[in-house]
């Protein structure tokens, strides 16, 4: 794929990407944009690597969830450090608070679990399409979806 | 499947405000631009140094024939001359080719010595140049 056509095919995807990062950040805005920018540079290095045979939606997802769970693990080696100083917290716009109960209920789920329910939920994938999107295996993501949905549920509902 | 309708009706209603899609696209933009000007670099530097490579190779090749031909037509008198020695070790029947090979080795050596540290002081220069530029 041409830098061209890559840019065309982005500029279709990018609203679905940074929605689904804004969600996976539990809204902050300021870190979901910096993760997808950081995805589509990373896509754009790879695109050699991208088969037409995937869905390009896909591909991205799998590149910003890789690029969000690294970002997970930068942070908790910086935790100790930010705990020492003042811990960032997101800009609270209108639009966060909005959200903020579903943020707060997102936030308590592991990665993983908050991944899956994104995907199934928000952006309506299939199980397999979630297996191939954060390579696990088709029982451990029912399971990640299972749990999820479960706590869900319930911190919204006490939430409410 | 209570849970499920629940859930999908919380996220059919997340419609966040994610700005700008221009300014988004823009930043993006700029940043290909900037990953562009960093591979064009590396690919003039790995070219450069391929260049280098072959030049120092060439010039040790030619410093060895040089040498070869400079022993070959070199008068009489053995460069290490073995009867002086007084010993019959093996090393020493073959010391004209030990001392072609040592020669040739450090000739090399000496090359390589002398490409880096002209291709150092010519990317220090251009440093320089690129920081009075910015300035």
């Amino acid at each position: 794929m041409k830098r061209e056509k890559f840019v065309i095919e982005l500029s279709k995807e990018q609203r679905t990407l940074r929605r689904f990062l804004l969600a996976l950040c539990c809204g902050d805005q300021s870190q979901a944009d910096d993760l997808a920018q950081e995805t589509l540079i990373k896509a754009y290095l790879s695109i050699d690597r991208y088969s037409e045979i995937e869905k390009f939606s896909s591909w991205l997802k799998k590149i910003a969830y890789n690029t969000f769970l690294d970002n997970v693990k930068s942070q908790r080696r910086l935790s100790s450090l930010e705990a020492a100083t003042n811990e960032k917290s997101p800009v609270e716009t209108d639009d966060f608070l909005k959200y903020q109960d579903l943020y707060m209920a997102l936030d308590k789920l592991s990665p993983k679990e908050r991944t899956a329910i994104l995907l199934y939920y928000m952006d309506g994938y299939a199980i397999k399409e979630i297996c191939e999107i954060v390579d696990c295996t088709e029982s451990a993501v029912k399971q990640q979806l299972s749990r999820g949905r479960k706590q869900l549920k319930t911190m919204l509902e006490d939430g409410r | 499947m209570e849970d499920d309708k629940l859930i999908r009706c919380i996220f059919e209603d997340y419609k966040p405000d994610l700005g700008n899609d221009n300014d988004f696209m823009l930043t993006f933009e700029k940043k290909l631009e900037m990953v562009e000007l960093v591979k064009r670099h590396r690919k003039t530097n790995l070219r450069h140094m391929k260049m280098l490579l072959a030049i120092t190779f060439l010039l040790g090749v030619l410093s060895a024939v040089f040498v070869v031909l400079l022993i070959s037509y070199s008068p009489s008198s053995p460069i290490v001359d073995i009867d002086s020695l007084g010993t019959g070790i093996l090393m020493f029947v073959n010391g004209r080719i030990i001392v072609l090979g040592t020669l040739s080795m450090l000739m090399s050596l000496g090359v390589i010595g002398f490409v880096s540290l002209l291709y150092n002081w010519l990317n220090s220069a251009k440093e320089n140049e690129t920081i009075v530029y910015r300035r």
